[in-house]
């Protein structure tokens, strides 16, 4: 394979030596600012720094050696691009980027067995193929180099293709090999399931009702073949703390699935399950999180919260809408969808207030709202807000009231006797009914209930099939959930549900006969 | 065209296409955002 010959047996030639030197250098200038771009994106400013060790260490050592003859700078030298070429082009660039992005798409198109790779911006995945790719002009050359200098290390011509080849093909096959998810048992047969929710300060809630869903879930399983254990993650209410949390979840507890719920969280555990190469089904309005890779949410989308609330209002004549709502994202994400479709289908908006969480007193905004003359009011916002508006407008005869989703989870359902509005379609009401006899007390939340509960069964599923869980979630078209038929386009990772109308009956909410 | 000249023109023409495919992929692997796609303080 190499030949070693006694450098100083052999004379350099010096003008094929300056030649291999000077491109050996170019080549690892280029790379270098190709490294320092790419890791712009990971390390932010810190990645000059590294771009400085990288542009200066070559150019010095090789400076040192045209000018002392220094093995220990040739050495150095041949150390930093050894450095560049394995680290950074054969380790970053092409494992880490090059091949995830080209072979792991493909592989992805072709069998669900693959994931979709996570990609970064275009910036990031196009400095790094140009990192991959200058990293092998810096081996050429170095190699160059190494042959002008004559009795170091030479790879005979006729081996080097061969050899270059041999190593590529070798990587491709290891990558389709690593790539691909596979069933695994699980230990001891026990499946550690991660419930991952908030149930703390504003999500008391949502989250404590979303935790008790799983759990009965669980309690509902009849004759497995695996136990089912729920590993509670502790993730308080900021996102510090949760990261921590989740982490531990997955490197001590060794989860083998995550069922979660919020938005935010979700987006935290997003890359870790992913890292982690374990599903995370996640009750999450925000639709990017679900990738259809290892995350997947399942929720009624605003748009389509927006689509059925038009058409219930057309349905009932409505032509203008005067909106009252909070500023809180989730909350406009509703009303920038309702705005939309009502424009579309020719609704005006009469009056639009948006308020922050410190406002108490409506009364002014509630006339001037009245004034514009709409046919109903849109109403959202949280508890105990919610109440002190829906008391307000009823205070001033205003009864027809429409929202989305708030009525379901407002804390006196009484003051918004009559109102309309669209939630999850609870198509098994017995689910309902089941959970507040065994939670009593527990505010069942209509739109996150059912399918925190889908979502734990739909994992349970792929574990009695001995599938990959996340290999079973990406192959899911339809499944046949408590809040009806869920539906996911081959590749998506958010399972869609079609909403339904509410009205708040007697103080409850009862679902109206037109859905 | 020179053996000089086609080499580096081949390796021009494939880093070229590289990097042209590289962003029809990111750009349809972005998922496409909604209007609820506010990351922070989402209640659900």
């Amino acid at each position: 394979m190499f030949t070693n010959k006694d450098a100083a047996d052999v004379p350099e030639h010096g003008g094929h030596m300056q030649e291999a030197a000077r491109r050996s250098l170019i080549s690892v200038t280029l790379t270098a600012v190709m490294i320092t771009a790419n890791h712009l994106y990971v390390l932010g400013p810190k990645a000059f720094g590294l771009g400085a060790v990288l542009l200066v260490g070559p150019a010095a050592l090789l400076w040192w050696f045209r000018n002392t003859r220094s093995s220990v700078a040739f050495a150095g030298y041949l150390f930093m691009n050894l450095w560049i070429v394995v680290g950074f082009g054969l380790i970053k660039g092409l494992w880490g980027i090059t091949l995830p992005l080209y072979l792991g798409t493909g592989l992805a198109a072709v069998s669900a067995a693959y994931p979709k790779p996570m990609l970064g911006p275009y910036g990031f995945e196009a400095s790094g193929i140009l990192m991959f790719i200058g990293s092998l002009f810096v081996a050429y050359y170095a190699f160059q180099l190494l042959r002008a200098k004559r009795g170091v290390l030479v790879l005979p011509r006729g081996l080097a293709r061969p050899s270059a080849l041999l190593a590529a093909a070798g990587l491709v096959a290891a990558f389709v090999l690593v790539d691909r998810d596979r069933w695994a048992a699980p230990v001891g047969g026990v499946v550690k399931i991660g419930v991952i929710v908030p149930t703390g300060g504003p999500y008391a809630i949502l989250g404590n009702s979303f935790l008790k869903a799983v759990q009965m879930a669980k309690d509902d399983l009849r004759g497995t073949k695996y136990q089912y254990q729920l590993v509670l993650v502790d993730i308080g209410t900021d996102e510090s703390t949760a990261r921590v949390a989740i982490e531990r979840a997955l490197r001590v507890d060794r989860v083998d699935a995550i069922v979660g719920g919020i938005s935010r969280f979700g987006l935290l555990t997003k890359p870790l399950a992913s890292a982690a190469r374990i599903p995370q089904t996640c009750v999450c309005s925000v639709t990017s999180i679900g990738d259809g890779a290892y995350n997947f949410t399942n929720i009624p989308t605003p748009e389509a919260e927006a689509l059925l609330w038009v058409r219930e209002a057309e349905r009932r004549g409505i032509r203008r809408i005067s909106l009252l709502t909070r500023d809180y994202p989730s909350i406009q994400g509703h009303v920038a969808a309702v705005k939309a479709e009502a424009t579309r289908v020719g609704l005006s908006v009469s009056y639009d207030y948006v308020f922050p969480d410190s406002v108490t007193d409506f009364r002014t905004r509630i006339a001037e709202a009245r004034a514009s003359n709409p046919d109903v009011y849109y109403v959202e916002a949280f508890s105990p807000q919610l109440e002190i508006l829906g008391r307000q407008l009823s205070d001033a005869k205003i009864h027809n009231i429409a929202s989305v989703v708030a009525p379901s989870i407002s804390e006196h359902r009484e003051l918004f006797e009559g109102t309309w509005y669209t939630d999850s379609n609870l198509r098994d009401l017995a689910f309902r009914t089941r959970f507040e006899e065994k939670y009593p007390g527990t505010r069942f939340a209509t739109h996150m209930m059912p399918y925190a509960y889908d979502d734990f069964n739909m994992i349970v599923q792929a574990f009695e099939r001995g599938q990959n869980p996340a290999v079973y979630l990406r192959n899911i078209a339809t499944y046949d959930g408590t809040a009806g038929t869920l539906t996911k386009a081959r590749g998506s990772g958010t399972f869609q549900s079609p909403p339904a109308v509410w009205v708040i009956r007697n103080g409850k909410p009862a679902l109206t006969t037109n859905n | 065209m020179t053996r000089r000249m086609r080499t580096p023109t081949l390796w021009a023409l494939l880093i070229a296409a590289m990097l042209a495919s590289a962003y029809l992929i990111v750009a349809g692997n972005s998922p496409a955002m909604g209007s609820s796609e506010t990351p922070a303080g989402m209640f659900h």
